[in-house]
C-alpha cells in the first residue's frame, strides 16, 4: 500500500507534471496506477451483490468493462483532486486470512481524512478491493446507486446510462 | 362710548392699571393651570363630523383607544434586537404608574400548535424533501442528539456526499436532465455553519444561543426563539407598542410618557451600544410636533415682542412710549391667553400660532395712538390730559374701526365650521379685540400718569409736514402700474405651479426622532404603516367585503379575523400528516444527557474541514453559494480549533453550547411533530390579544392596507374613494388624513371667502362707495397675487399649515389701504405722493406685523415655517402695494375736496407753511380746489 500511495504522490509532485497543462499526462500514470492495483472485475461484481447472478453473461461482461472505466477515471479525478503534498500515517491493519484492512490518514494542518483499504491476496501481490473513505465505502456507494437505478427503473437503463458517462469522458 | 370709557380712565387711571394687571395676573394663573393642549388631527374638524362617530368606533380594536407610542428596534441581529426588547420591556414596566403594557410579541407558544400550518404549502413540501433527503441524518440525530455525534453525522453524510458525487454523480445528472428525481441535491451546508457560529460564539464567552434549524429548513419554518415577534424590513427592524396608563392630563401627559419612554430607552441602550432606538408612531409624532411647536412658538412670542419693542423705539424716537404698548400688548396677550382657557379651554397645532401673530397685528392700534399723539403734542400750549383726549376723539374712532376690521377679518373663521380654524379665528378675533380694549384702557393711563408734556418743535413741524415718504410723477405712477400689472400676470404664470402638498411629516421638524424613524419604517416596510378600517356585523360580510375590496386597483392587502387563519388549511393538513412518518420520536431519549468529549469533537471537525475544499468544490461542480458555505465553514472550524486549543474558558462554553444544542434539537422536534398531527385552526383558536383587533363585541373589523403611498394626495384620493364605494364608512388614518386635508384647505378658502366679505361690508358702511371699497381692497389683491407668485418662484407649495396665509392677510393687508384712503379722501395727499406720517404709520404697523408673521420662521416645524414665510412675505407684499400700487393708482383718480379742521386751521396752516405756500388756498375755509379739479393740496399731518 505504502508503494501504491509513494507512486501516486510522487506523480502528484513531480515538477515536470506539475500544472494544469500536464494534468492529462498525470491523469494517464494514474490511471495506470489504478487499473494495475485495484480488483476492479470484484469491485464490479461485488456493486451488484445480490443481482449479479441474475445479469445475463454479456451483460456481465459488459458492466465489467463499464464499471472499470468509470471506476478508473472517477478515482483518478479523486487523486488529482485532493492528494497534494501530504503526510499520510499508516495506522496499522486488521483482519484476517487473504483479507486486510490496512488503515491510513492523510494528515493537513487543522485537518485530516481517514483512508482505509480493503485489500486481498492475489497470488504474491496485494490487491485493492475496496476503498473506504472517512466511513464510506466506495462499493458501497456504488451498490446503492446501482440497487436504486435498478430499482426504478432496470438493468438495461443502468448500464444506458453508464454508456452515456463513457461516452462523456 | 369712548368718551365715557376715557374720562372714566382719566379719573382713575391707577384704578384702571390695577384692573388691567389683576386680570392678567388671573388670565396667566387660569393658563398655567388650566389650559390644554390637543394634538389629534380629528379634533381639527368639525365636531359632529360622522367621522369622529365612526373613529370612536375603531377605538376598542385599537388597544381599547389607548395611544400606543411605537418603538422601533434596529439590531444588528434578530437576536439582539430581542434581547433588547425584552431588556427594554423589563425597565417600561418598572413604572406601572405611567405605563400599563408592552406589545411586541405575540406568544408563539399560543400559535405553535398551528404554525407549520402557516407555512406555503410549497414549503412544507421542502420540508418534506428535508426530511426524506436527510433520513438517515435525522434518525441519527434524534437518536443521538449531542453536537459531536451531529457532526460526525454531517462529516458522514458529507463524506457520502462527496463520494457519491465522484463516483455515481452522473447517474442523478442524467435523472435530473430528464426530469426524474435525484437523491443528491448539493448538501446546504447552513445547519452546519450555524452551528459553527454559535459554538464559536460561546467558546469566546457569549452565552446567546441561536437555534441552527431555522438554516436546516431554510428559512422556511422553524425558528421558535424569533417567532411572533412584530418583524418589519426582512427582521431588521423589531416594532414594539409601548402603552401608557390612561390618559391623565392629555397633552402633559403624553409628553412626560413619552420622556420617561425615551429615558428608559437610552438605558438600555447603554447596556446595548449596538441598537439603535426610536420612538415614532402617530402619539410620539404628534407630541414631539407639539413640543417642538410649544417651544417653537415660546420663542417666537418672545422674538416678536422684542422685534416690536425694537421697531418702535427706532420709528418714536422714545423709550417710554414703547415700553407702555409693549405693557398694553403684554397685558392684552395675557387676558387673550385667560379668555381662550376660559372659553375654548385649549389650543390647537393651528391656533398654537396666535401669540406671535397677535404681537404684529396688536401692536398697530398703540401705534396708532402715539402717532397721534406725537402730532398733538405739537401743538402749542396743550396739556397731557388735552392731548390725550384729543388723540381719543379724533382717532379713536378709527383705531377702534382697523380694530374692528381686524377682528372682523379672523372672527368669520368661526363659519367654516372647521375646528381648528374655528379656535383660531375665535382667538385671534377676540384676542384683537381684548388688545385694543387694553390699548385704549392703558395707553390713557400711562400717558395721563408717566408722559411728561412736551414743547411743540416748529422747525420739526414744518419738516415732518412737507416730507412725502412717496412722490409718484403722473409718469412714474403709469409705469408703476404697468409695472405692477406685467408683475401680476408673472406672478399669475408662476403661481400656477404653485401645488397642494398635504403630507403632514413634511411639515414636521425634520431632525425630530419621530419623524426621523417614521420615514425610516416607511422606507423599509413591506406596506404602509397606515391602513383604512371597515366594520362588518357577519363572517358573511366580512368575506363579501373582503373580495370587493382586494379587487380594487388602489388596495394592496386586506386583513380580517379570517385572513389570521392560514390559508388551504383542508390541503394542508393532509399534507402535514405525511411528514409524521419522518419525523421522528423524541420522548425516548428526552432523558438522555450525553457528554462531551473534546478530543473527539476536534478529531470530527479536522475531518470535515478536510472535505470542505473550495478551490475543488468548483471543479467538481458546485455552486457558487455553496463554494461560499464551504469557505465559511472552513474559517469557522478553524476558528474553533483555535478556540478549543487557547481559550481558558472553551470548555465550559463548549459543555454550554453542547447542553442548549441538545436541548434545542429536541425541542424543534417535538414541535415539528406537534404540527405535523394539528387539525385546523378556527378563529376561537386565536389569541384574544390577536383576536381583539380584528372581532370585538359581534363587530369585525377589516384593515386595508394601501397599494402605493398614500402620503401624495392623488393616492390618497384614489384609496378613499375606492374604498367608499364598498363602504362609505370607512374610516382610519388614511381617511382621517384626506377628510382633514380636504376640509382644511376647503376651510382656508371659506375663510378667506368670508373675511373678504366681512370686510367688504365694513368697507361698504365705512365708505358708502363700492369704488373705494374696491380701491381699499387692491393692496390685499394684488399682494396676494405677489405672493403666490414667488412662492412658485421659491418652489414653496400650500400645505396643511400655510394655506391659512390668506385669511390672516386679509385683516392686515385691507387695513393698510383703508388708512391710506381715508387720508387720500380728506383731500390732503398730492396725486402720487403718499405723506410721510401715513407712510410712517402703514409702515410701521407693517413691519410690526411682518415681525410678528416673520417670527414664525423661527421654528423647527416646517410647516410653521411655511406659514411664517408666505403670511411675512405675504404682509410685505401686500404692504408695498399699498405703498406704491395704491399712490399709483389714486394719482389717477379724480381728488375729493378737502375737509378742514376749522378749529385750527387757520392758525396752523399759516404758521406752518406761511402765507405765500403756493399749494395752500385759503380763503373758502377749506385747503385745495373741489373734487375733480386735480390740483395739489397740501394739509396738516393726520395719521388717520
Amino acid at each position: 500500500m505504502s508503494q501504491i500511495l509513494n507512486k501516486a504522490m510522487e506523480i502528484q509532485t513531480r515538477p515536470d507534471l506539475a500544472g494544469e497543462a500536464k494534468r492529462k499526462e498525470r491523469a494517464s500514470l494514474v490511471r495506470n496506477l489504478i487499473a494495475d492495483n485495484f480488483l476492479s472485475d470484484e469491485m464490479a461484481r461485488e456493486s451488484l451483490k445480490g443481482r449479479w447472478e441474475s445479469l445475463s453473461p454479456k451483460q456481465q461482461a459488459e458492466f465489467r468493462q463499464l464499471f472499470t472505466d468509470l471506476f478508473q477515471d472517477s478515482y483518478t479525478r479523486m487523486v488529482l483532486n485532493f492528494l497534494q503534498q501530504e503526510n499520510i500515517e499508516y495506522r496499522g491493519e486488521s483482519g484476517k486470512g487473504g483479507g486486510r484492512l490496512v488503515k491510513t490518514v492523510i494528515m493537513r494542518t487543522n485537518e485530516h481524512i481517514p483512508v482505509d483499504y480493503q485489500v486481498v491476496q492475489k497470488g504474491n501481490r496485494w490487491m485493492i478491493n475496496d476503498v473506504v473513505i472517512d466511513g464510506v465505502s466506495i462499493v458501497e456507494n456504488y451498490r446503492n446507486s446501482f440497487e436504486r437505478v435498478i430499482r426504478k427503473s432496470s438493468v438495461d437503463d443502468l448500464l444506458k446510462r453508464m454508456k452515456t458517462q463513457r461516452q462523456a469522458l | 362710548m369712548l368718551k365715557t370709557w376715557l374720562s372714566w380712565v382719566m379719573r382713575w387711571p391707577r384704578t384702571a392699571i390695577t384692573l388691567c394687571v389683576a386680570l392678567a395676573a388671573v388670565s396667566i394663573w387660569l393658563t398655567v393651570e388650566r389650559l390644554g393642549i390637543k394634538t389629534d388631527q380629528l379634533s381639527l374638524i368639525k365636531k359632529n363630523h360622522p367621522l369622529i362617530a365612526l373613529t370612536e368606533r375603531l377605538e376598542p380594536f385599537n388597544f381599547d383607544g389607548e395611544s400606543a407610542f411605537v418603538v422601533v428596534v434596529q439590531a444588528p441581529s434578530p437576536p439582539r434586537a430581542v434581547a433588547f426588547a425584552k431588556a427594554l420591556e423589563k425597565r417600561i414596566l418598572e413604572t406601572p404608574e405611567t405605563f400599563q403594557k408592552v406589545f411586541y410579541r405575540i406568544d408563539p407558544e399560543r400559535f405553535k400548535k398551528w404554525a407549520l400550518l402557516y407555512l406555503d404549502k410549497e414549503d412544507i413540501l421542502k420540508i418534506r424533501e428535508t426530511l426524506q433527503g436527510n433520513a438517515a441524518l435525522i434518525q441519527a440525530f434524534v437518536a443521538d442528539p449531542d453536537l459531536t455525534a451531529f457532526l460526525q453525522l454531517m462529516n458522514r453524510e458529507m463524506a457520502s456526499r462527496m463520494i457519491g458525487e465522484l463516483f455515481t454523480g452522473f447517474l442523478d445528472q442524467e435523472a435530473a436532465e430528464n426530469g426524474g428525481e435525484t437523491n443528491d441535491r448539493p448538501m446546504d451546508l447552513g445547519v452546519l455553519i450555524e452551528t459553527l457560529e454559535g459554538l464559536s460564539s460561546h467558546l469566546k464567552g457569549s452565552r446567546e444561543y441561536r437555534s441552527p434549524w431555522s438554516s436546516f429548513f431554510q428559512g422556511s419554518s422553524v425558528d421558535p426563539e424569533l417567532k411572533g415577534y412584530f418583524w418589519e424590513a426582512d427582521r431588521e427592524l423589531l416594532i414594539m407598542s409601548v402603552i401608557p396608563v390612561k390618559k391623565k392630563n392629555g397633552f402633559a401627559f403624553e409628553s412626560n410618557c413619552l420622556e420617561c419612554l425615551r429615558k428608559k430607552i437610552q438605558e438600555s441602550q447603554a447596556e446595548f451600544p449596538d441598537v439603535r432606538v426610536g420612538v415614532t408612531g402617530q402619539e410620539a409624532l404628534n407630541t414631539d410636533e407639539m413640543l417642538t411647536v410649544s417651544a417653537d412658538m415660546a420663542r417666537a412670542t418672545w422674538a416678536s415682542l422684542l422685534g416690536v419693542l425694537v421697531l418702535m423705539f427706532m420709528f418714536l424716537r422714545s423709550f417710554r412710549r414703547p415700553l407702555m404698548e409693549f405693557f398694553s400688548l403684554g397685558v392684552g396677550l395675557c387676558w387673550t391667553f385667560g379668555w381662550t382657557t376660559l372659553f375654548i379651554g385649549h389650543v390647537n397645532i393651528l391656533s398654537i400660532v396666535f401669540a406671535p401673530l397677535l404681537c404684529g397685528l396688536g401692536v398697530d392700534y398703540g401705534i396708532y395712538w402715539f402717532s397721534r399723539m406725537e402730532e398733538e403734542e405739537k401743538k402749542n400750549g396743550v396739556s397731557v390730559a388735552t392731548v390725550v383726549r384729543r388723540v381719543m376723539e379724533r382717532s379713536g374712532p378709527g383705531i377702534f374701526i382697523a380694530g374692528l376690521g381686524t377682528s372682523l377679518s379672523l372672527l368669520p373663521f368661526v363659519l367654516t365650521g372647521f375646528r381648528g380654524l374655528m379656535e383660531l379665528g375665535l382667538i385671534t378675533g377676540t384676542g384683537i379685540l381684548l388688545t385694543l380694549a387694553a390699548d385704549l384702557t392703558l395707553l390713557p393711563a400711562f400717558s395721563v400718569l408717566f408722559l411728561p408734556p412736551r414743547s411743540p418743535k416748529r422747525a420739526a413741524l414744518r419738516e415732518v409736514a412737507e416730507r412725502d415718504v412717496l412722490r409718484l410723477s403722473p409718469k412714474s405712477a403709469a409705469c408703476v402700474l404697468v409695472l405692477t400689472a406685467l408683475l401680476c400676470v408673472l406672478s399669475y404664470i408662476k403661481g400656477r405651479e404653485v401645488k397642494f402638498d398635504l403630507n403632514p411629516l413634511r411639515l414636521q421638524a425634520p431632525n425630530a426622532e419621530a419623524v426621523i424613524w417614521e420615514r425610516l419604517l416607511l422606507e423599509k416596510s413591506r406596506r404602509s404603516p397606515l391602513s383604512a378600517s371597515v366594520f362588518a356585523s357577519s363572517p358573511e360580510e366580512v368575506r363579501e367585503k373582503s373580495t370587493r375590496i382586494e379587487a380594487l386597483p388602489s388596495v394592496s392587502e386586506v386583513e380580517s379575523l379570517f385572513s389570521l387563519l392560514p390559508e388551504d388549511q383542508e390541503e394542508k393538513v393532509p399534507l402535514l400528516q405525511s411528514l409524521l412518518p419522518l419525523l421522528p420520536v423524541v420522548d425516548d431519549v428526552a432523558g438522555h444527557v450525553a457528554g462531551i468529549d473534546e478530543t473527539a469533537l476536534k478529531e470530527i471537525l479536522e475531518r470535515i474541514r478536510f472535505k470542505l475544499q473550495d478551490e475543488e468544490a468548483e471543479r467538481w461542480g458546485a455552486a457558487r453559494p455553496l463554494i461560499e458555505q464551504i469557505s465559511r465553514a472552513r474559517g469557522l472550524i478553524e476558528e474553533v480549533i483555535m478556540l478549543l486549543a487557547t481559550s481558558n474558558g472553551a470548555l465550559e462554553g463548549l459543555e454550554r453550547y453542547s447542553g442548549e444544542f441538545r436541548r434545542d434539537l429536541l425541542t424543534t422536534w417535538r414541535f415539528l411533530r406537534e404540527g405535523a398531527s394539528v387539525s385546523p385552526m378556527l378563529p376561537e383558536d386565536i389569541p384574544e390579544e390577536v383576536r381583539g383587533r380584528y372581532f370585538k363585541d359581534g363587530v369585525y373589523l377589516l384593515r386595508i392596507y394601501p397599494k402605493e403611498s398614500i402620503w401624495e394626495e392623488g393616492t390618497l384620493n384614489s384609496f378613499v374613494r375606492d374604498l367608499q364605494t364598498v363602504d362609505p364608512e370607512v374610516v382610519g388614518d388614511p381617511v382621517s388624513l384626506h377628510v382633514f386635508a380636504s376640509a382644511f384647505k376647503r376651510a382656508c378658502v371659506e375663510a378667506s371667502a368670508y373675511a373678504l366679505i366681512f370686510i367688504l361690508v365694513l368697507l361698504l358702511v365705512t365708505f358708502r362707495s363700492l369704488f373705494f371699497s374696491a380701491l381699499a381692497l387692491l393692496p390685499l389683491g394684488v399682494g396676494a397675487l405677489f405672493t403666490v407668485g414667488i412662492m412658485g418662484v421659491a418652489g414653496v407649495d400650500f400645505n396643511l399649515a400655510n394655506s391659512i396665509f390668506m385669511p390672516l392677510v386679509v385683516g392686515a393687508g385691507v387695513e393698510y389701504g383703508v388708512i391710506i384712503l381715508n387720508r387720500w379722501r380728506e383731500g390732503r395727499m398730492l396725486p402720487g405722493h403718499l405723506p410721510y406720517s401715513t407712510g410712517k404709520g402703514v409702515l410701521l404697523a407693517s413691519l410690526t406685523t411682518a415681525v410678528g408673521f416673520g417670527t414664525l420662521m423661527m421654528s423647527h416645524h416646517r410647516g410653521i415655517f411655511s406659514l411664517g414665510f408666505v403670511a411675512w412675505e405675504g404682509s410685505l407684499c401686500v404692504v408695498l402695494s399699498a405703498m406704491i400700487v395704491l399712490p399709483a393708482v389714486l394719482a389717477f383718480v379724480p381728488q375729493p375736496r378737502v375737509a378742514v379742521d376749522t378749529e385750527e386751521v387757520d392758525e396752523k396752516v399759516v404758521a406752518v407753511f406761511g402765507a405765500d405756500d403756493p399749494f395752500v388756498a385759503v380763503g373758502d375755509g377749506r385747503g385745495g380746489s373741489g373734487a375733480g379739479s386735480g390740483s395739489h393740496c397740501r394739509g396738516v399731518s393726520d395719521p388717520e
